[in-house]
């Protein structure tokens, strides 16, 4: 039933899906176009415009893929058919692993093994980066939709989020006497890759998905 | 089928199930009615897993609503009035999506449906008229011929004719199927049902089946000699009291034939004619809530 589900999300994304994949490419591109030739700053301008272009279009089609079969609704039509929410959210994270960071992982194959790069540099380079783009980023998207219906509601509780970190670090801050002191003290020490482990987990979303997704 | 325990569910302070205690019995074609905000979609809604109740119990199929599983949702069809199709999907599309979940799908069934609601296989989902979209639900919940079909105020909305024939496309492929349908409009469920529960702000006032229910409730008018015939003391039982003239009318709760006259004459000085008539559900419906009403007032 995976891979039925992900038929049908394929067949209702896949203009988002030619779009996004359009912006890594065109991406791409003046990447190779830049570690070839140097490339003037017009390019290299346009490399970084396209680069926020394709992480804000890869959230809202991992967001919107989530909302094809919306979790929190109880006005979706699937909500009483037989779909085992185990299997929804495989094929959700399916989808934004082939679909959404697929053409990605493709693109950075082809970018390392055309800077000569050896083969198994670049998978193991990409495989990384892949690791890293699906905790930080593909992973929180998947959370996200799944505890809203729309991608209005979706950017709402991203901006109530941001406002309420920016809020504590401003006391934070000001509680702590400004700028100059030092939050957590193993920042720049040994130890610091502990916290930093630590904040990753609790940012990206992968304890809290099954949650989402009422699955148990 | 269904069967709920003292079901209660709360919005904040708002009450809107107060422990309902509702029995459908299986083979039945059984009504809910209500005014609207009654708590009949509320109902429903838990029965199907859509929310979760307060407090109290309800089971689908003998097991916890809130347990429901793919397994038991293979028998069931549901339709609300404001369900949520996959409108960007054409009508053939979602039925070809929905076929493999269900092993007991009948494809000549489902043609046969489409063919009757004249559904164009071809046009988007979201380009179907509201009728139309509530068709095309009821043909996704019956072309698996579901044991139980959950219809929360389906004719919402729709003309006349677009519920004649939904109601007739319901009826043909009903069978042995356990039906719950909502509503607030009795007509629509009058020749249908067999089983009926009265929901008034979230409490059952009664279910019973309907043979029971028009034999119970039926209207006196008595003609009497002259005004003001009525002593004080009436019974409970007599609702909806009415004096025009010479005319007396009321609604007995619970008619019998048996010293009816008596009876009556016991309450009422100088009976002349004393008639008895039968009710219609929409009537009786009327009279209850009225009567609710003012015994809450």
């Amino acid at each position: 039933m995976i891979w039925h589900m992900f038929k049908k999300d394929l067949e209702l994304m896949w203009r988002p899906i030619l779009a996004v994949g359009s912006i890594q490419l065109a991406f791409t591109a003046i990447q190779l176009r830049l570690e070839a030739t140097g490339g003037s700053a017009v390019l290299q301008q346009l490399s970084q415009v396209l680069l926020w272009l394709w992480l804000m279009a890869s959230v809202i089609l991992a967001i919107t893929v989530v909302h094809q079969d919306a979790v929190p609704s109880t006005k979706q039509d699937w909500l009483t058919r037989p779909v085992r929410r185990i299997d929804l959210l495989a094929e959700k994270l399916l989808f934004v692993l082939l679909m959404v960071q697929g053409p990605s992982i493709a693109a950075d194959l082809g970018q390392g093994l055309a800077n000569g790069f050896a083969v198994s540099q670049t998978v193991s380079a990409t495989l990384v980066r892949a690791v890293v783009v699906f905790l930080a980023l593909t992973l929180p998207a998947l959370a996200l939709g799944a505890v809203t219906e729309t991608v209005t509601e979706a950017v709402v509780l991203v901006l109530v989020a941001f406002f309420c970190v920016f809020a504590f670090t401003m006391i934070a801050i000001g509680v702590a006497g400004g700028y100059g002191h030092q939050f957590d003290p193993t920042d720049f020490t040994g130890e610091g890759w502990l916290t930093n482990a630590l904040r990753s987990f609790c940012f990206s979303s992968a304890p809290g998905l099954p949650c989402c997704f009422n699955i148990g | 089928m269904i069967e709920t325990h003292d079901l209660s569910k709360n919005y904040r302070s708002y009450g809107a199930l107060r422990a309902l205690s509702v029995k459908v019995p299986e083979g039945s074609a059984f009504a809910l009615v209500g005014a609207n905000g009654a708590g009949k979609t509320t109902l429903i809604k838990i029965l199907m897993n859509l929310i979760q109740a307060t407090s109290g119990t309800a089971q689908v199929f003998g097991v916890d609503s809130r347990q429901l599983s793919p397994q038991q949702f293979r028998r069931i069809g549901y339709v609300s009035e404001n369900q949520e199709l996959p409108g960007r999907l054409t009508v053939s599309r979602y039925l070809n999506y929905l076929r493999p979940f269900y092993p007991d799908w009948d494809v000549a069934l489902e043609r046969e449906i489409v063919q009757r609601f004249k559904l164009p296989g071809d046009r988007k989902i979201s380009e179907l008229s509201h009728g139309m979209r509530v068709k095309m639900a009821l043909t996704c919940a019956l072309s698996y011929r579901p044991k139980l079909l959950v219809l929360d105020e389906p004719f919402s909305g729709l003309d006349p004719l677009v519920r004649d024939e939904f109601m007739e496309g319901l009826v043909e492929q009903a069978g042995d199927m356990t039906v719950l349908i909502s509503s607030h409009d009795l007509g629509e469920v009058e020749g249908f049902a067999t089983d009926i529960a009265f929901v008034n702000s979230g409490r059952l006032l009664f279910q019973e089946s309907l043979e029971t229910l028009t034999d119970r409730v039926q209207q006196i008018k008595v003609t009497v000699e002259k005004r003001s015939a009525l002593q004080n003391a009436v019974p409970e039982t007599w609702i909806d009291i009415h004096e025009t003239g010479n005319v007396l009318t009321f609604v007995d709760t619970q008619f019998s034939e048996f010293d009816l006259g008596e009876r009556i004459r016991a309450r009422i000085h100088g009976v002349r004619e004393i008639e008895v008539q039968p009710l219609s559900l929409r009537a009786i419906f009327t009279s209850i809530a009225r009567a609710t009403r003012s015994m809450q007032e």
